[in-house]
């Protein structure tokens, strides 16, 4: 991973990302955050939820971005971001995994332009899904935090997988 | 300006049928699809839309490569980039590779219907 230049640490980015999450979850799901609970830094394989869908940031940053939902937030989720289209169910495991990787596409992107002052160019990678509880194996030399957001129709985790500087 | 005909490009069908149902909505014909930047030229020779809605962000080739492509062999193509990306050098790239308007995700029925209303007034080349 490459040097994590010093004003775009994790605080300042989380901040913009919780700042996002809120409302994108208020405006987008009519969702609403009941409680935050932020998570030590860990160098072991974080326990990820039943759905997480993870975007890389590359550009100067170069960290993973995790959003990890748990069952009810998952379904809540794709219930009202397919709302009113018309999805046969052999097709609703495909769409599923979309709707949470337009979720952190769309929450991860907006937030791209708060930092053109770091870097004016952020890359993204398209989204992976991991579906199932499990743990997931961080690479070597980096780290995991995140913080977790409880809202009125679920748990989602977001978290970011980078460096020991970027902490 | 109704039923414009639309190709669609994005990598998340659920992305797919949510614009095509808010340009149906708005009177319009979505005659095509794709996944991918490759699938998008490809699929633009096929269809030869009145306009194209282009994500940035896809597997195999990006939304602004896909553009640029399209653009040189049919420089008449009305591309509108729909995108999460909020990056304003992301807005400059995409311009200069032809697009002829930006609308950012989530979508926004209004925002859509702005953008293409004022794509469809843009003079053609000569």
């Amino acid at each position: 991973m490459t040097k994590i230049p010093g004003d775009l640490k994790f605080d300042r980015l989380m901040g913009a990302l919780l700042e996002r999450t809120v409302s994108f979850l208020g405006e987008e799901l009519n969702a609403s955050v009941l409680k935050t609970v932020a998570s030590q830094t860990v160098a072991s394989d974080p326990e990820l939820r039943d759905m997480t869908a993870i975007v890389g940031i590359g550009g100067r940053l170069n960290v993973l971005v995790a959003l990890s939902f748990d069952k009810a937030f998952a379904g809540t989720m794709y219930a009202r971001m397919s709302e009113g289209l018309d999805i046969a169910p052999d097709e609703e495991s495909l769409y599923r995994r979309d709707a949470a990787a337009d979720l952190v596409n769309e929450i991860v992107g907006n937030c791209a332009a708060a930092f053109a002052d770091v870097d004016e160019a952020i890359e993204l990678s398209p989204p992976i899904i991991l579906e199932g509880g499990r743990n997931i194996r961080i690479p070597k030399n980096a780290e995991y935090r995140g913080m977790c957001v409880k809202t009125d129709i679920g748990v989602v985790d977001i978290g970011f997988f980078g460096p020991r500087e970027f902490f | 300006m109704d039923g414009l005909r639309f190709l669609v490009v994005d990598d998340s069908l659920l992305t797919i049928k949510r614009v095509s149902a808010l340009l149906a909505d708005l009177g319009h014909q979505v005659v095509g699809t794709a996944g991918t930047g490759r699938q998008a030229v490809a699929a633009y020779e096929d269809c030869k839309p009145d306009i194209v809605t282009m994500d940035i962000t896809m597997p195999d080739m990006n939304g602004i490569e896909a553009t640029r492509l399209i653009m040189e062999k049919y420089p008449e193509a009305r591309i509108i980039m729909v995108t999460s990306h909020g990056q304003e050098r992301m807005v400059i790239d995409s311009l200069a590779a032809g697009a002829k308007g930006y609308v950012l995700k989530p979508i926004k029925p209004d925002k859509l219907a702005d953008m293409i209303g004022k794509v469809v007034v843009t003079p053609e080349p000569a």
